[in-house]
């Protein structure tokens, strides 16, 4: 299993980061997703640590954002 | 060993001549040594190489120890050629190893200089530094600054890479080599080779190829779609990675409304960003925040995304990831 920091609005995945920490999160934002910043300090969008099999790890169109959290797409 | 010429006064009948050969033998083992020490690496044997006397200790460098401690060459466990430095701490409170102080080297105020060296200990907790001093022309000491200060050692032969700036009316500096401080009880060896102004040199040696295998990613939002890890050096100089990817999109030359993007990162550290319909082939550098202690092995991830509906393809073939020094 790879943890993957996932940030996101309601709708949809807007980061996908491998092996990060929801801690770090904010960093993440400010060095690398600066347009986030605004909806992020909002609360709009949030960040996850979610658990992923080996071979999902470079796949985030395999999950999608559901209403109770991130999911793997069903094949 | 010192210079010790024959003068002309002393070439006369009756003179003896056992002094004229042990002079002569004096010299020639003072000559050896500086041929063998002046490298061009800019600190005179900082390799550890040359012991024209044969005392066991290092031409050019001067041991002082704390109380307890020895130093001397090894040749069982050399780093950088065939020999290396050792400093034995032997434990108990108020013992220590000892230090071996360098000759002076020139230097200047106007100059920076980046150091890499080969450090490791048999005991990780041992306090081990290296320090540069500084003197006037005349030689009257200045300041200190310290470049490496650890407890938490390698335990296998590790290369640093750091950097001083002397101060003003700097002309000379010597490099002291701590091992086992005597304000820290932990018996040990602490071991130094390979001490020379190569900094960048030694960089560019550990740079290495990197491969991420091609993939894609549709949708506008940045993803880790690969990665490749690469060795650095530990560093306490700023350091940019610099590597090469080709990025294609759906598009084309004609479309470019369906726009591919590729940018790099380590950890929180983030690339310049590329964008093209088309297929090109693009440098990124990544600033590194390279530490001084820990593991050295870091992985840098390929981020893709895609505008429009369209997918991004990046890859990284065979990519010569060149670390190099930002100053």
């Amino acid at each position: 299993m790879t943890r993957i920091l996932v940030i996101k609005n309601v709708a949809q995945i807007l980061a996908w980061l491998v092996g990060e920490s929801a801690e770090s999160a904010e960093l993440h934002i400010k060095n690398g997703y600066p347009e986030l910043l605004p909806a992020w300090e909002a609360g709009e969008v949030t960040a996850v640590e979610v658990e992923v099999s080996a071979g999902d790890e470079y796949h985030p169109e395999r999950f999608e954002v559901t209403p109770e959290g991130i999911r793997r797409r069903s094949a | 060993m010192a210079w010790d010429p024959i003068e002309e006064t002393e070439l006369t009948p009756g003179y003896p001549v056992l002094k004229h050969m042990r002079q002569a033998w004096n010299s020639l083992k003072f000559l050896y040594g500086q041929i063998g020490t002046l490298a061009a690496s800019g600190i005179p044997n900082g390799s550890f190489e040359v012991d024209s006397d044969g005392n066991g200790q290092p031409d050019n460098w001067t041991l002082n120890t704390y109380p307890g401690g020895s130093g001397s060459l090894v040749t069982d466990v050399p780093a950088h050629g065939a020999t290396a430095l050792k400093i034995v701490h032997p434990g108990g409170v108020g013992n220590g190893g000892g230090y071996y102080e360098s000759d002076y080297c020139a230097c200047s105020q106007v100059q920076k200089s980046v150091l890499s060296f080969i450090h490791w200990a048999t005991a990780a907790g041992m306090h081990n530094m290296v320090q540069v001093r500084f003197f006037s022309k005349a030689k009257v000491f200045i300041s200190t600054s310290v470049l490496y200060e650890s407890s938490a050692n390698p335990t296998t032969p590790t290369c640093f890479v750091t950097s001083f700036t002397p101060p003003a009316n700097a002309r000379y500096y010597k490099l002291d080599l701590v091992g086992g401080h005597s304000d820290t009880n932990v018996a040990g060896t602490a071991y130094f080779d390979g001490v020379g102004l190569a900094g960048i040199e030694a960089l560019a040696a550990r740079s290495t190829p990197i491969t991420i295998a091609s993939a894609s990613i549709g949708g506008n939002a940045w993803a880790d779609v690969g990665s490749a890890n690469i060795q650095v050096p530990f560093c306490s100089i700023p350091v940019v990675l610099s590597l090469t990817a080709s990025l294609s999109g759906s598009g084309t030359e004609f479309e470019d409304f369906q726009t591919a993007y590729q940018r790099f990162r380590v950890g929180t550290s983030y690339s310049n960003e590329v964008a093209s319909p088309y297929p090109v082939l693009s440098n990124f550098l990544l600033p590194l925040q390279v530490g001084t202690q820990g593991l050295q092995t870091i992985t840098v991830f390929m981020q893709l995304k895609a505008k429009n509906a369209g997918t991004a393809v990046g890859s990284v073939s065979d990519a010569a990831a060149c670390c190099r020094i930002n100053i």
